[in-house]
């Protein structure tokens, strides 16, 4: 299948995607209504507020969290050549919980628009320590093991602050470390976006260098990669991105994962396919996911990282017995 | 086609990294048509040498055919996007491996030799004047050991290759560097180096060599004598490249320092650009 046709599907069952995901909530709105909105004007005022304030800005939340995770997800599997890579193994969303944990207890009253800068702050922090780790022992494989010591390090200090921490303020960061699209905006939206599609198209343009990883260091090399400088680049800008989804969304577990797997299994594993496959697959899944989170149990809302997490784990126990088939 | 050959530790590996620009820390200097290596980019590099390492399986779900497209990256662009004429350099690669037959196939589903010639493809289509290979014949069989060194004799350009098994060396090269402890203690032909004197000071171990002459071409053919029990054995320990002896990787780059420029000589003589001369 040719990536461009590819891209073209996925971007339309996108769309597709989002006007079917925003009827669902706690009123009562048909997908008719939700199209007579979309393209022209709303019957009623309450249908226009609760679609453009509420569940359009987080539909399209829920999109970019999922291409972004998935695509952070993608990018550190193919930089480390780990199949087990993601955000939260490495210690990024640790260091970004971190950063707003201590921001939100230390000096409550802090604007939320600042929350963002302490989870990347955070994230940062981490990354450091993981690529001085990394570089102290030399070897790939050692990033992603200082990246699970500095996620444990990073997370009992944050549940050592919240343990210590002022009980409603802690109960609060709790539930957002469970993460949650429901303070979606449009104001988070026009940060997210931008960085989102400017990293998404930096890194597909240098997607053949990302290939040359695959293979090994000394090999890429000899291609012609700056295989250190790309590594290092590669790692702050999933530091970035996921800094800002954990800063808006708290902790969504397993998407970076998973997603990845599901795209190399149905659409090829070269760095171009992944990514853009990641992209697309991963906001819809994201999307439907929180879809569930608001609809599984009437009248409240579940955390979206707990559905996230069970859906993630449930498709690990299903690729391991899908790897041992295979292996006979 | 020229061998490098020498017991584990013996600075072979040190010797072509250098060579190939991955380590950058070293004394001397590696001459190239001329050139500093060091003084290229990384770029420029990767359009003269090419390199296939030590691979016994690749992680990524990627088909044979999108694998050997990376050996195209030094040649274009990043904002070049893929057209026909990449496939067709592939495919034409393939062909000369005689791999064109599974250019869709996944490179999870291969076998060894399968996989070592499809790697030699995607070092083809960088188009190097030299191909250096790290023991190409690890982890194969006879069959696939003497396919794959046949192959590289065939492909018109010239080869660089560290190995294990010293007939093969003899049998397909027609130059061999001889190492020991980080330095070349013999260069020539194989029939020059490979006498039993060297040898055994070099593996430790006593062995005969017989030489046979076939299509002009004299091919010594060794045969190790190992004596585990004698005396003399214990006395040459020194000689045993598995004792603790074995200098470390530092070391080793420093000691492999020294034999760069020699083996940098070897190679000069443009020997990269007169295709058809080389074998």
């Amino acid at each position: 299948m040719k990536l461009r046709f590819g891209a073209l599907g996925l971007g339309l069952l996108s769309m597709l995607s989002f006007v079917f995901a925003i009827q669902w909530g706690a009123a009562n709105i048909s997908v008719t209504d939700v199209v007579t909105c979309l393209v022209s004007e709303c019957d009623s005022a309450v249908t226009q507020s609760i679609l453009w304030q509420i569940r359009v800005p987080r539909a399209v939340m829920g999109f970019l969290v999922g291409a972004g995770l998935a695509c952070c997800g993608a990018i550190l599997q193919t930089a480390t050549r780990n199949p087990l890579a993601d955000p939260y193994l490495f210690g990024i969303v640790a260091g970004a919980g971190l950063g707003v944990v201590v921001v939100n207890l230390v000096f409550p009253g802090t604007p939320l628009a600042l929350m963002p800068f302490a989870a990347f702050a955070g994230a940062l922090l981490s990354v450091l320590f993981v690529l001085a780790l990394a570089r102290y022992f030399f070897r790939v494989e050692m990033i992603l093991l200082a990246g699970v010591a500095i996620a444990f390090m990073f997370g009992a200090i944050t549940q050592l602050l919240l343990y210590v921490g002022e009980p409603f303020a802690s109960n609060r960061i709790i539930f957002w470390l469970m993460g949650s699209l429901s303070s979606a905006s449009f104001t988070q939206i026009s940060i997210l976006l931008p960085l989102l599609i400017s990293a998404f198209f930096m890194v597909l343009l240098s997607h053949r260098q990302l290939d040359a990883l695959l293979l090994d260091d000394d090999t890429a090399t000899t291609l012609g990669v700056n295989v250190p400088m790309l590594r290092v680049l590669l790692l702050l800008g999933c530091a970035l991105i996921t800094a800002v989804i954990v800063a808006f969304c708290g902790g969504i577990g397993f998407v970076g994962l998973m997603l990845p797997h599901i795209v190399r299994f149905l659409f090829g594993g070269t760095s171009a396919r992944l990514l853009v496959g990641c992209f697309f697959v991963g906001g819809i899944f994201l999307m439907w996911v929180d879809v569930l989170a608001k609809e599984l149990l009437s009248g409240q809302e579940i955390p979206i990282g707990i559905i996230t997490s069970a859906i993630g784990s449930l498709f690990f126990i299903g690729l391991m017995v899908q790897s041992k088939r295979h292996a006979g | 086609m020229t061998a490098i050959v020498g017991p584990n530790g013996a600075g072979k590996t040190s010797l072509i990294k250098c060579l190939l620009g991955l380590y950058a820390k070293y004394q001397g200097s590696v001459m190239l048509k001329g050139q500093d290596l060091r003084a290229l980019t990384r770029q420029e590099r990767a359009k003269v040498l090419a390199y296939v390492s030590q691979q016994s399986e690749v992680m990524a779900e990627l088909s044979v055919l999108e694998m050997v497209q990376m050996g195209l990256l030094p040649h274009h662009k990043w904002y070049e996007f893929a057209g026909e004429s990449r496939q067709d350099k592939a495919m034409q690669a393939l062909q000369r491996v005689g791999m064109n037959h599974a250019s869709q196939s996944k490179l999870s589903t291969l076998s060894g030799g399968e996989l070592q010639r499809a790697l030699i493809a995607r070092a083809l289509v960088q188009q190097p004047h030299i191909m250096v290979l790290d023991e190409p014949t690890n982890h194969l069989d006879v069959y696939y050991q003497h396919q794959i060194l046949h192959l590289l004799s065939t492909l018109g350009i010239s080869v660089l290759l560290t190995v294990h098994d010293l007939n093969l060396a003899a049998q397909y090269c027609d130059h061999v560097l001889l190492m020991h402890k980080g330095k070349v203690v013999g260069q020539g032909s194989p029939a020059e180096v490979f006498t039993e004197s060297a040898l055994t000071q070099v593996f430790g171990l006593p062995c005969s060599v017989s030489v046979s002459h076939a299509q002009g071409k004299s091919v010594p053919n060794i045969c190790f004598h190992p004596d585990f029990n004698a005396q003399s054995f214990n006395s040459e320990q020194s000689a045993i490249p598995h004792s603790s002896q074995k200098p470390s990787q530092h070391s080793m780059q420093k000691t492999a320092q020294h034999s760069v420029k020699n083996a940098a000589q070897q190679l000069k003589p443009d020997q990269g650009v007169n295709k058809g001369e080389s074998s």
